[in-house]
């Protein structure tokens, strides 16, 4: 009997190897995935369908990749996302000084990304150029994580006609954003004085440094500034709409302005021409916007504007070029309110053309699921890319992986090893004495006037910036630059500006 | 030699099926590897110059680009600020200078630190703000895409002074600096990798390889030490190498532009591995085939071969005479059956045999009986004086009768020849005798009845002369009345029959059935010539044949001999 069951069992094990020798490799192929999927814990068994398909996400990021970003993607950050989400980031990094216009290369083009960030003006724009997709449903549906750790104040700025477009990602204070000066505090020590309280105190501390070691630059930057110098320029409260300074709202009247119409926008071009006459504006590196970045990276810069956690997240370049450097940020005519205008400056946006959008979303949740994940993809590996000191952050490298601001967040937040009480402290209370902005939640939209808006910009580029800088004499230039403003069409642009500012303070 | 020949025979039907058959896959896929080995090369080959073809003209395009900021007129104009004295002009001529370089930076996907350096201004006008866009200290001496180690990232370097070469870094008025870090390389490489197959990197004797993000290092330190044996004469090529298991096709192309090789190795027994998997499959099921087939002819050899041998050795024995022999364990199916048919066989042919060895055994000894009987000395002696008496009481004719009788009866008993007679020769030789004992004791008379078809029928020889003698000598002997003899031949029912009746001493059942007793035993101790009678009859017409007993009408016993008449008449 066992002799028949001999022969079979040869037979049966001839027939399977043949069967395995010939369809063994689709055995194989299925394997991994579904092995996969079973160690995914941090996601309930609904999602779980939805993951089946390995994806690669796709994501454009600004600046340049460091070294470490590009080993750490491919391996450790990958290994742990095909895991946890069954998918693999792909990233598409573009350098800052021409972020916008790629940007919106790659997004007018319909190319197959998937997720962005940028800037909160930016949300209404893209809005209105259909680039991006509404996520309410995804957030409902793959956002548990983000709403629990982002304030619902905060979701509300990017909402247009009653639909979510961006994930406010950065969490944190944000009050007066932009209006503050940072200083180098070691340096203003250095010359006996302890704090700064006004424009004078600057001045002050630039001649004195001058004196001790003139190689040091005073203020380089010259784009942006105007907030922080409004504060003691002017007794009333102002907001700028936007970056380009064309327009601003007065917080108490409620009132859109033409802002290089204003006697503010006089002051303000004068002070600068007085600081150019006394070498706290360098005329030799204005016009070139990698120079403030270069001297303070060299350490030699002795003030810039300030982004309520700037001196954290400069401390650690100012003290590779001087070990002893401390930053620390200062509010002129500091009794006056703050205002808050985005609770966060950061957005990411999922593109209208991504193949992907639930996991896109996913991805976004997974960085705000555990203090694990977000230390991850930000610090790195713990013993390889940061160690804690003291419950603070020492990183062992310079190498910038998923940059800290744009995904700060209260609940997580842990500050760098070295950085005093004091700024932590600073930017902690920074939201104390603020006020909701009456620009809170409005977005312009150009549609309607963008050939007008176009030709300003152009002519304010030639014609406002160098009086804007300081380089060209207000009294000399500035009638003339006007003039030409107004034939590009800025009256046409002031108007619907208002227009729309009107109507949007009739909807709320 | 013959002992396993169909085994043999099937394992050598079984190797000359399968030789050929193997050394054709062996040779026809020797052939498909070498082929597809050579598309590999070609297609690898093609691949890594396509690719460093790219990466040459990605590194001219940025020589390109140094080219035109190093001709700038507005480039050149910001070496001599003092020259410039509006403010404004300045102003402008930065912003546009920085502006130019910012777009020349942003074509193509390849992020190059792109930076006009003025060292006597201590000016830098820059595409990259990042800390460690550019060196701290730049090499004094005009570079083309020079490798630099650096902690944090290792870089190409491409610089081009104004004045041209100068001996001192500080001397220049402008220098117009390329700088690309291998992470760019690197993503380059990845993307190769992800496109294609292999694990490409950039090698050059004495530095570190730039490798691509998922790079096998292990496996490309075992391959580093055969690249150093590159003819450095050629710009490409690929090299055979073979480690522990595995043999690698080593592709290489010079960078014309950076002095570096492209190198990307294919593991070439990888690739082969489903054509060798195949080929092992094929030899384990032509194992596996053979061995079945042996095991196929084994079986054949136990389950066929073995019994027919057995079968084939017993019916010799069988024609020796030894037919006691018998087939044992027997095995299941045919042969079982066979097996049986050659045990009932046998038993059948040593049964046959022995019947007719007893049959003459026994008519041997009838004869003998009967010669004893003849040469009686008794009878002879009796006959003799009758015929004396009766020659010396001048009845001649008495004398002759007996002499007449007497020469018949010898004539006929020792007419030996043959075993068969017919009956009527039988029923003379009993006329005969009874008509001596008449003769000699005058107290008895017999009368013999034969149906005339039964004259010519064969019998054997003195087979019912006992019965007769056994009157003669058993019934008359002690008998005072007048003897009667009656012989009857007849035929009924398909049975011959021939009865012996006489009238003498009364016989009861008791006494016939302890004869019929003693003659249907199968003692061959007892000897009498009735049992002799009923065995031969027996032995010749079956077990329907034989000697009945039973109680004469005439008073005295009744024996009567039938048998069937079948094969006669057959």
């Amino acid at each position: 009997m066992h002799k028949k069951l001999a022969v079979i069992s040869i037979v049966a094990v001839l027939g399977i190897s043949l069967i395995y020798f010939i369809y063994g490799q689709f055995f194989n192929s299925d394997a991994p995935n579904t092995q996969e999927l079973g160690d995914a814990d941090s996601v309930d068994g609904q999602v779980k369908d939805e993951l089946e398909s390995f994806v690669t996400l796709k994501m454009i990021m600004p600046g340049d990749m460091s070294a470490r970003m590009g080993d750490f993607l491919e391996n450790e950050l990958n290994d742990r996302l095909k895991k946890d989400l069954n998918m693999k980031l792909e990233l598409t990094y573009i350098p800052w000084s021409n972020y916008s216009q790629k940007l919106e290369l790659a997004l007018s083009t319909g190319e197959d990304y998937d997720l962005f960030w940028y800037g909160a003006p930016f949300v209404s724009y893209y809005y209105t150029k259909g680039y991006i997709q509404p996520l309410d449903e995804l957030l409902e549906q793959h956002g548990e994580d983000l709403v629990k750790h982002i304030p619902e104040g905060n979701f509300k700025q990017y909402e247009i006609d009653g639909k979510l477009w961006a994930i406010p990602s950065q969490a944190f204070t944000s009050a007066g954003k932009f209006s503050s000066v940072m200083v180098r505090q070691d340096l203003l020590e250095k010359v006996g004085m302890s704090e700064i309280n006004t424009i004078a105190d600057l001045e002050q501390f630039f001649k004195s440094m001058q004196a001790i070691d003139p190689s040091y630059y005073g203020y380089l930057e010259t784009d942006r500034g105007h907030e922080m110098l409004w504060r003691e320029l002017t007794d009333r409260n102002y907001s700028s709409l936007d970056e380009r300074m064309l327009f601003i709202v007065d917080e108490d009247a409620g009132e859109m302005l033409s802002y290089v119409e204003t006697e503010l926008y006089k002051q303000v071009a004068q002070l600068r021409e007085s600081w150019v006459k006394q070498g706290i504006i360098d005329i030799n590196l204005v016009g070139n916007p990698a120079a403030k970045f270069d001297q303070e990276n060299a350490g030699k810069l002795l003030f810039r504007v300030g982004a309520v956690s700037r001196a954290m997240e400069n401390l650690q370049t100012a003290r590779n070029a001087d070990p002893n450097a401390r930053l620390r940020e200062y509010y002129l005519a500091k009794d006056k309110p703050k205002f808050i205008t985005t609770p966060g400056n950061e957005a990411f946006m999922i593109t209208a053309a991504s193949e992907n959008p639930e996991r896109a979303m996913m991805f976004m949740n997974w960085i705000l699921h555990s203090k694990e994940n977000y230390n991850l993809i930000i610090y790195g590996v713990e013993g390889k890319d940061y160690e804690l000191e003291d419950g603070k952050i020492k990183q062992l490298t310079n190498d910038q992986l998923m940059y800290e601001w744009m995904w700060r967040n209260k609940d997580y937040f842990t500050a760098p090893a070295g950085l005093e009480d004091d700024i932590i402290d600073d930017m902690l209370k920074n939201d104390e004495n603020s006020r909701i902005s009456k620009l809170f939640g409005f977005h312009f939209n150009e549609e309607s006037v963008k050939h007008e808006v176009a030709q300003v910009m152009a002519v304010y580029k030639e014609k406002f910036e160098p009086i804007s800088f300081g380089l060209a004499s207000y009294e000399e230039y500035y009638d003339d630059a006007l003039a030409a403003l107004k034939k590009a069409g800025f009256d046409i642009v002031f108007a619907e500006v208002q227009r729309q500012f009107q109507q949007f303070q009739l909807q709320h | 030699m013959n002992r396993f020949s169909i085994f043999t025979k099937l394992m050598a039907t079984l190797f000359i099926l399968l030789i050929p058959i193997l050394l054709l896959f062996a040779l026809s896929n020797r052939t498909s590897t070498e082929v597809l080995t050579d598309e590999i090369i070609k297609v690898k080959q093609y691949q890594i110059e396509t690719f460093a073809n790219q990466l040459d003209e990605l590194f001219f395009r940025l020589d390109t680009y140094k080219k035109m900021l190093y001709e700038s007129t507005d480039v050149r104009n910001l070496a001599y600020p003092d020259l410039l004295d509006d403010v404004l002009d300045k102003y402008r001529i930065n912003r546009t200078v920085s502006e130019e370089i910012n777009r020349l930076a942003g074509y193509g996907d390849w992020k190059a630190v792109i930076a006009v350096v003025y060292p006597r201004t201590n000016n830098v006008i820059k595409s990259n703000s990042n800390l460690n866009a550019l060196p701290a200290k730049l090499p004094a001496q005009d570079t083309f895409w020079q490798y630099y180690s650096a902690p944090d990232e290792d870089y190409f370097l491409n610089i081009l002074s104004y004045p041209e070469n100068p001996e001192q870094a500080g001397e220049a008025h402008m220098r117009v600096v390329l700088k690309l870090g291998v992470a760019a390389l690197r993503s380059a490489l990845s993307e190769f990798k992800a496109n294609g197959s292999g694990d490409p990197f950039l090698y050059h004797p004495g530095e570190n390889p730039v490798y691509n993000y998922s790079v096998n290092r292990e496996q490309i330190n075992e391959l580093l030490p055969s690249l150093e044996g590159i003819d450095p004469t050629l710009a490409s090529g690929h090299i055979m190498l073979r480690s522990d298991k595995t043999s690698f096709q080593i592709h290489y192309k010079k960078l014309e532009s950076l002095g570096w090789y492209l190198v990307d190795y294919v593991p070439i027994s990888q690739i082969m591995a489903p054509i060798s998997r195949n080929q092992t499959m094929f030899y384990v099921i032509s194992g596996l085939l053979l061995f079945m087939g042996a095991y196929l002819a084994f079986l054949m050899y136990r389950n066929i071969q073995i019994p027919f041998r057995k079968l084939i050795r017993n019916m010799n024995l069988i024609e020796k005479g030894i037919y006691s022999i018998r087939m044992t364990d027997k095995p299941k199916g045919e042969y079982r059956f066979l097996y049986e048919r050659f045990n009932s066989m046998a038993s059948k042919i040593e049964e046959l045999i022995e019947d007719v060895y007893k049959e003459q055994l026994r008519s041997k000894d009838a004869t003998l009986k009967q010669l004893q009987s003849q040469i009686n000395p008794h009878f002879l002696y009796n006959t003799l004086a009758y015929i004396k008496s009766m020659i010396e009481l001048n009845e001649n004719k008495a004398a002759i009768s007996m002499t007449m009788n007497l020469s018949k009866y010898y004539r006929y008993t020792t007419k030996t020849g043959s075993k068969m007679v017919q009956l009527k020769e039988e029923l003379d030789l009993i006329h005969f005798y009874l008509e001596i004992h008449c003769m000699l004791r005058d107290d008895f008379e017999f009368q013999i009845e034969i149906e005339p078809q039964m004259e010519a029928l064969e019998i054997p020889r003195l087979i019912v002369q006992p019965l007769v003698e056994n009157v003669i000598l058993h019934s008359f002997n002690n008998h005072s009345e007048y003897g009667i003899i009656t012989i009857r031949c007849w035929r009924a029912g398909g049975m011959n029959h021939v009865s012996v009746e006489d009238n003498g001493t009364a016989i009861d059942y008791a006494m016939i059935e302890s004869i019929r007793k003693k003659v249907h035993s199968s003692n061959e101790e007892i000897e009498s010539g009735l049992k002799n009678v009923h065995q031969r009859l027996r032995l010749m017409y079956g077990n329907e044949s034989g000697l009945q007993l039973s109680k004469s009408k005439l008073g005295g016993l009744c024996a009567e001999l039938c048998w069937s008449s079948k094969e006669e008449e057959a």
